[in-house]
């Protein structure tokens, strides 16, 4: 109910914010005590950089959060992006119905396992501990479904472009930088 | 606001530039250039790559659909010649003598002494020079090859393949490492500094913020005639230029419409405008050079992104597989997507930075239909659909093993690909010995897994004689739209063979001349 809601409206920031939070923590080597920012710093200015609620490039992104969080559902979100999957997959002279139900079994088979390596736990994605979250984030990446890889590679770019262009990140990767100040004119 | 011009260019980068230049210098016709992007000058430039990102397309968040493969391109004046690296390739004439046979071609001779179309003088290899003289173009010198430039080198020689020293459209370099993010220094000869200053001296009216909405076409005669292009002018951003027109809606009337938008944005406008399409054509056979980077483990500090960045490549494989090794390096924001994994592994790998070497392999990938440029009319998005062809997998997976072997022969500890697939008995390819590098025989390319990027995107309106698989001729004319010329990378049947700058310019170059001649004065 929470995520056919997520589909079809523009979800408020609290209902993705707690996403967004495990996303960068997942991202980031959170446990590293020698990471020099913490992922608050980071998620500040991921929000900062990228204008999420006034952005309306976003607003898929947002509502794929919102999905994320419900970790039971991923084998069931082929449907969201089935069209484009199997027209190109015509296009490339492929028997679009068998790989689609191919596909659509990797991704059962990658949800039955991260469901099995949890036991009972809750299935929300936000309460997990930090392992369980990279776990479940890589199923995205290794989901065929394109839409899906889309997601990964967006949100970690997303982090990744937050945390390495903050300046006070780049001493501990022994990176000098720019030879100019930022402001020149 | 409405606008009358004689000649209307879409787009200033490295051929829309060279194009304006060149008619106003060989003509008196009224000309306005438009460019979607803003116009920054060195004055702007300050080396940070995220402030830097107004000078790329989507804010250098283009990829394939998928996500799969960055495309980078460049999205202000001077277009991709502004973020480039200046890596100066000449045209291959071969490649362009085949399209001749295969595509029936006319013109495009590499002869000097010829006269295509009837004008004195009008050839490729004359073309080629003037562009080479306005860019100042050179080979890099021995004494400026960086640390990692010289690894590629020393590799190479101890496997016994042949490398070479790049040529560069750059004046007296400073070497400071950041030509990605706009030359500070004015160093570098693109566009956005000679051909460009070139053509508003000469009258040329520049719009930047430009957004073109439509081309205009009008039926006259039986048939359809480009008269001009409906657009709209965003405020001017920080940073950039004044404009020269205001804010807002913009039609501009104009005799001849060229498009030099490239090709991932001037099939998405002739789709957008209505451009017929009888033969499904349009946007077909994208060509990206997909990159594959090579990473190699120092023992100790190297220079890498200070210096000249590109100074060597080997083109020792060009012509029995089709790819290059080509030496580059990336800032850590790009480098921090570009490598693997996530949480400590991913950091453990970027605090190696000042003892990482990288080249890349750019491979000359081979057109498929089902490669393509597309917008949806129902929900006004573009979607860039590209996968490898099991051959070019097959060259790629040569590529990616040689490259590590060479690697390994510069001196490297330990070597990596971007990629999170296993391969044989290893978990990813990170390899400890160069005979691990026969295991890339597994690799599949499969997206998100293994990263690859792409900078060079080309022919999705490629041009041939025979309008059935061709969107325009050998002049660029549209088969379909009368006055309408495509003049970029788009009209390439297939890869150009090398880096494209130099085969774009050369290209605008001819067209221009060509153009002037049979327009008259």
């Amino acid at each position: 109910m929470r995520s056919a809601y997520a589909l079809l409206s523009d979800p408020p920031f609290t209902g993705y914010q707690a996403v967004l939070t495990g996303i960068v923590r997942a991202v980031l080597p959170a446990e590293r005590s020698d990471f020099p920012v913490t992922p608050a710093q980071v998620e500040a200015r991921l929000l900062r950089l990228f204008e999420l609620e006034r952005d309306p490039r976003f607003l898929a992104l947002q509502k794929t959060l919102v999905i994320f969080e419900q970790t039971d559902l991923f084998a069931e979100l082929a449907p969201v992006d089935a069209e484009l999957t199997a027209r190109d997959a015509r296009e490339r002279g492929l028997d679009a119905a068998a790989l689609m139900a191919a596909l659509r079994r990797q991704d059962r088979e990658l949800a039955d396992a991260f469901a099995r390596s949890l036991g009972d736990g809750a299935p929300r994605f936000s309460t997990l501990r930090l392992e369980e979250q990279r776990a479940y984030l890589d199923l995205w990446r290794r989901s065929g479904f394109l839409l899906k890889q889309q997601f990964y590679a967006s949100a970690r770019a997303l982090v990744m472009i937050s945390a390495y262009s903050m300046e006070v990140v780049w001493p501990a990767i022994g990176y000098d930088g720019p030879l100019l100040p930022r402001r020149r004119t | 606001m409405r606008l009358d011009c004689d000649i209307l260019i879409v787009g200033s980068g490295a051929a829309g530039g060279v194009l304006a230049a060149t008619l106003s210098e060989l003509t008196s016709r009224r000309i306005i250039l438009v460019e979607k992007g803003g116009h920054y000058t060195s004055a702007f430039f300050n080396q940070r790559e995220w402030d830097m990102n107004v000078l790329y397309a989507d804010r250098g968040a283009r990829s394939t659909t998928d996500g799969a493969v960055p495309i980078r391109g460049g999205e202000c004046v001077g277009g991709g010649t502004t973020v480039n690296y200046a890596l100066a390739f000449e045209p291959v004439a071969a490649v362009w003598d085949r399209w001749k046979r295969e595509r029936g071609l006319t013109g495009f001779s590499f002869d000097r002494s010829a006269d295509d179309y009837g004008v004195a003088g009008l050839n490729m290899a004359s073309c080629l020079a003037e562009v080479r003289a306005r860019l100042h173009v050179e080979e890099v010198s021995d004494a400026a090859v960086n640390d990692n430039n010289r690894l590629l080198e020393r590799g190479c020689r101890a496997l016994g393949l042949s490398s070479k020293r790049f040529s560069l459209n750059m004046r007296d370099c400073l070497g400071c490492g950041f030509c990605t993010e706009g030359c500070a220094y004015d160093r570098k000869q693109g566009t956005l500094v000679t051909y460009v200053p070139d053509a508003i001296g000469r009258g040329v009216r520049l719009i930047h913020h430009c957004d073109v909405q439509r081309l205009d076409f009008e039926r006259r005669a039986g048939g359809l005639q480009a008269v001009g292009a409906h657009a709209h002018v965003r405020e001017t951003e920080a940073g950039s230029q004044p404009n020269s027109v205001e804010a807002g809606d913009l039609q501009i009337r104009a005799q001849l419409v060229i498009v030099c938008a490239g090709s991932i944005e001037s099939p998405v406008l002739l789709q957008r405008s209505g451009h017929p399409d009888p033969h499904g054509v349009v946007g077909r056979g994208l060509i990206l050079h997909p990159g594959l980077p090579i990473v190699g483990i120092m023992d100790a500090p190297l220079t890498n992104y200070r210096g000249i960045t590109g100074s060597i490549y080997s083109d020792h494989f060009y012509s029995s597989h089709g790819f290059y090794y080509e030496c580059l390096f990336g800032h850590p924001v790009y480098g921090s997507v570009v490598l693997p994994f996530v949480g400590g592994d991913h950091f453990d790998l970027m605090r190696q930075y000042p003892r990482i070497a990288g080249f890349g392999v750019m491979l000359v990938d081979t057109a498929s239909r089902a490669n393509r440029v597309e917008w949806h009319p129902r929900t006004g998005q573009r979607r860039i659909l590209y996968q490898l062809s099991e051959g070019d997998r097959g060259r790629l997976r040569f590529a990616a093993r040689t490259g590590v072997e060479i690697m390994f022969a510069a001196g490297a500890r330990e070597v990596l690909l971007p990629s999170s697939e296993t391969i044989g008995p290893l978990p990813t390819p990170r390899f400890r010995r160069a005979e691990e590098a026969i295991h890339c025989a597994s690799l599949t390319f499969a997206p998100h897994q293994t990263t690859l990027s792409s900078s060079h995107c080309q022919a999705t309106l490629k041009m041939g004689e025979d309008p059935a698989t061709s969107v325009v001729d050998s002049r660029g004319r549209s088969h379909h739209v009368r006055d309408l010329v495509v003049c970029d990378s788009s009209v390439f049947p297939e890869s150009c063979g090398a880096n494209p700058m130099l085969s774009i310019m050369t290209l605008a170059r001819y067209q221009g001349r060509r153009i002037a001649a049979e327009l008259g004065r």
